[in-house]
């Protein structure tokens, strides 16, 4: 105990001194056309920007010139038009002027002529830079909104040769797989720092296995100079493998910033390390920082779940949205990216439709995919047939497999799937687009009594709004009690305004075998006129349905009691018209219905239900059947299940969640218990 | 006889046309997704009655409207359902306006109590409790027949299309 606590002060003083003193590295950003550095022409997601320090190759924070979209929500709403939005995304490809913003270390060393990274030595105002190609863990570049071009000299001097060395894969063999998440401390989570102010997260357990740890700060921090530190000691030796201050700027105009990556990989396994973060305020004004860390681990297979995001049909109706008048315009759908993804397991499917009625309707035209800001890959719309002065097209069905991680964790996990530029006038029908992939329920080893309390399936169905459900087991020994579930259903929001939802019957089937019990809230609900006039409707009701008794004698089917609840024309439709203005949320044992009020449509409905099972099980395995929107002629089927199985909790193993708990809003509570942040 | 029961029928038939053509853009739109139209639901039921004798029938379903599009929908509703009994005080002259409005209130309760009993028994061809269902067509029939014999029996309201408007 005493060596914890000693561990933890010295890893604080070791952050706290590091900060103090001048940075270890300070960086300075030049922006140059990918031409001058031999990019033109390169995906941006095969580039890896490196500079020698200590004798290793380190990642360097780069950027590209974002492209500029007008975004429109993939909604079946006539007027959608008004909800378009000017947004950013990487461009596809690296063309000959795209300006490359590199922060270029104030001194780098000169690389070796062999090393275990290759590439191109190219230096820039006298500063060593080495372009590679990208390794499935270096961190993807970020996109920033109109850089100005540096006038700096840029050469290329030489070439690093790539070592050959034991590929680290041979543990993938062993059924090893790497997954990555994120994690936030409290205290530095829009954490307001006075001028030359300090803050730093507690010592931070890496899980056995960890790869790599990226910092990123998120937009939500301040235009500003900060220094950054990061220290990994040994929990139990205190020695500490990696020390490093960094100075950054932010300037605003980039949606993440990544600051550094530490190897852990290096000196990581068998280890008990820990992480400690710290940031301090290098400016004369008080400023607000953000710092997420990702993380990328080994870990064995186990319990991988089945995410989704996204929306499919099975028939061949497909979800048909309202055309747009702009044109090339990209629709989007939000999406959210869980922790804990299998790395090499995400996919994203499309398979659409388009109807262009103009008779300028192109033979065929080709879209691009993303996940913004990340361009995955391009579909081509092909010329089917035409009718009634409508062109039909079609698309193949593609499945991409995009190297997506661990960039959504610096967004935070939301992000959103895009599709276009579109011709003007296209209305698209979408059969399946979405985003799917395999997952871990937690970093921690399988035995850990953290398993029980964290989330185990987590789906994204996009109609007219964004439902994401999410469940967790209710495990109190070796037998499966019951399931948490949790139900968000929001609307979606753009920058241009919030889309309101259909109102009606938005029905989950969903297997409860022993009879659910639901609470639900409506966010930001207030009394209403409506509730106000029900209770004087229903009164007048109940004195004019005078010959209820007759019912309530002889009617014992509960369907013709309910019938009865109104028992007059008028009466019956005033009073289920004011009652309609309400969201209200039904559950039995097939299906959880939320019946979204004309007057919330705006409102996000929150509902828990709690799922009991009928018999003692060890084993179950969750999944939803289908999301149906009245009103869609299509129900929405996701893939998506998580199996569900008792184990032997240790509850001496890590105790604690720590790398989820960013992304994880249990099912219990509303959102994640900042108790068990560090 | 033969012509009051002949006009019995053509009145209640009247009515019932003028039912489904005012819930027409309920059926047509949903009202979940355009809540005014609730208050045409509502007015609806009173206004295939008094509306073949009385403006202000037609008054009430404007109005409710007009409440349900400008102030809020739900006071659309309320104006449409409620103001429905006080617009039959319409159909009556001096004291039989108060007789008129009582009977209406008394003949309400009655039948739409025994005939929504007996539509718990029969089928449904639109699912959606706001509209008046296409199947129900007889019961409707029944309850405005019966509205209209009672009336011209007793109250003597003029149609609309007898020439003299009852205001």
């Amino acid at each position: 105990m005493l060596l914890k606590i000693g561990v933890t002060v010295l890893l604080l003083a070791v952050v706290l001194a590091a900060a103090g003193q001048g940075a270890d590295v300070s960086f300075e950003e030049v922006c140059l056309p990918a031409k001058a550095l031999g990019l033109a022409g390169r995906d941006v997601g095969s580039v890896a920007v490196l500079a020698w320090h200590r004798g290793e190759p380190r990642h360097l924070p780069w950027r590209v010139a974002a492209v500029e979209m007008d975004v429109i929500p993939l909604v079946n709403v006539t007027d959608v038009d008004r909800y378009a939005f000017r947004s950013h995304a990487l461009p596809p490809r690296l063309e000959d002027n795209t300006l490359v913003c590199i922060s270029l270390p104030d001194r780098p060393e000169r690389p070796p002529a062999r090393a275990k990274r290759g590439g191109e030595v190219y230096e820039i105002g006298g500063r060593y830079v080495v372009i590679s190609n990208r390794d499935p863990l270096d961190p993807p570049p970020a996109p920033v909104v109109a850089p100005r071009p540096s006038a700096v000299e840029v050469r290329k001097v030489g070439r690093v040769d790539a070592v050959e060395e034991a590929p680290l894969q041979a543990q993938q063999l062993t059924g090893v797989r790497t997954i990555s998440g994120g994690f936030k401390s409290k205290y530095l989570t829009n954490a307001t720092l006075a001028p030359n102010g300090f803050a730093s997260s507690l010592p931070i357990d890496l899980p056995n296995g960890t790869r790599y740890l990226y910092i990123y700060l998120t937009n939500v921090t301040q235009p500003g100079r900060y220094r950054v530190v990061a220290v990994v000691a040994d929990a139990q030796t205190a020695d500490t493998y990696f020390n490093l201050a960094v100075d950054v700027v932010m300037d605003g105009r980039s949606p993440y910033y990544f600051v550094m990556s530490i190897p852990v990989v290096n000196w990581g396994y068998s280890r008990q390390l820990k992480l400690t973060v710290g940031v301090r305020n290098l400016n004369s004004a008080y400023r607000s920082v953000d710092v997420v860390v990702v993380g990328v681990f080994d870990a064995s297979r186990h319990v991988d779940n089945r995410w989704a995001a996204g929306m499919k049909a099975v028939s061949q109706y497909g979800f048909r949205y309202a055309s747009t008048v702009r044109s090339g315009v990209y629709a989007a759908m939000p999406i959210h990216i869980p922790p804990g993804g299998v790395h090499g397991t995400e996919e994203v499917r499309v398979k659409v439709g388009a109807v262009i009625c103009s008779p300028s309707a192109p033979s065929s035209f080709t879209a691009d995919v993303y996940i913004r800001p990340f361009w995955i890959g391009s579909v081509t719309f092909y010329y089917d047939y035409s009718s009634g002065g409508c062109a039909y097209y079609r698309t193949v069905d593609v499945t991409f497999r995009p190297s997506l991680l661990p960039l959504p964790y610096a967004l935070l996990g939301t992000t959103d799937l895009a599709i276009g530029p579109l011709p003007q006038g296209t209305s698209l029908k979408v059969y399946e687009l979405y985003v799917a992939g395999m997952r871990r329920p937690e970093f921690n080893r399988p035995a850990s009594l953290v398993f029980s309390s964290v989330k185990w399936y987590d789906v994204t169905y996009v109609m007219d709004g964004v439902l994401r459900i999410e469940t967790r087991p209710d495990l109190p020994g070796l037998s499966l009690n019951g399931i948490h579930v949790r139900l968000t259903l929001s609307p979606i929001v753009t920058p241009s305004g919030v889309v309101p939802m259909r109102s009606g019957k938005h029905t989950i089937g969903m297997c409860c075998p022993g009879g659910p019990s639901v609470y639900f809230v409506v966010k930001g609900r207030e009394k209403t006129l409506s509730d106000e006039l029900l209770a004087i409707v229903r009164y007048i009701n109940a004195a004019l349905s005078a010959l209820g008794f007759v019912v309530d004698r002889y009617a014992q089917d509960p369907k013709i009691r309910s019938a009865y609840r109104v028992v007059t024309f008028a009466g019956r439709v005033a009073e289920s018209a004011l009652r309609s203005a309400k969201t209200r949320v039904s559950a039995d044992s097939q299906k959880v219905v939320i019946d979204v009020g004309w007057e919330e449509r705006t409102n996000v409905v929150l509902a828990r239900i709690y799922c009991p099972m009928t018999t003692r099980v060890s084993y179950y395995i969750f999944s939803v059947g289908a999301f149906h929107v009245d009103g869609y002629a299509e129900a929405s089927y996701l893939d998506a299940y998580s199996t569900f199985s008792a184990y032997h909790a240790d509850s001496s193993v890590d105790p604690y969640s720590t790398w989820h708990c960013l992304y994880q809003q249990q099912p219990y509570s509303e959102s994640c218990d900042p108790r068990y942040y560090r | 006889v033969k012509a009051v029961i002949r006009g019995i029928i053509a009145r209640g038939l009247v009515s019932i046309a003028l039912l489904y053509l005012l819930n027409l853009p309920l059926f047509f739109f949903n009202p979940l997704d355009y809540p005014s139209l609730f208050a045409l639901g509502a007015a609806s039921y009173h206004v295939a009655f008094l509306g073949v004798y009385s403006l202000w029938g037609w008054v009430l379903l404007f109005v409710s409207f007009l409440f349900a599009a400008v102030v809020h929908p739900s006071v659309g509703v309320f104006v449409g359902f409620v103001g429905g009994f006080v617009a039959a005080a319409a159909l009556g002259v001096g004291w039989w306006r108060l007789f008129s409005l009582l009977l209406y209130v008394f003949l309400y309760v009655v039948l739409t109590n025994l005939l929504v009993f007996v539509s718990v028994f029969m089928p449904y061809a639109v699912d959606r409790e706001y509209v008046p269902d296409p199947l129900h067509l007889p019961l409707y029939f029944v309850y405005y027949a019966t509205l209209h014999l009672a009336y011209g029996a007793v109250v003597r309201p003029r149609p609309l299309w007898a020439g003299k408007l009852v205001f």
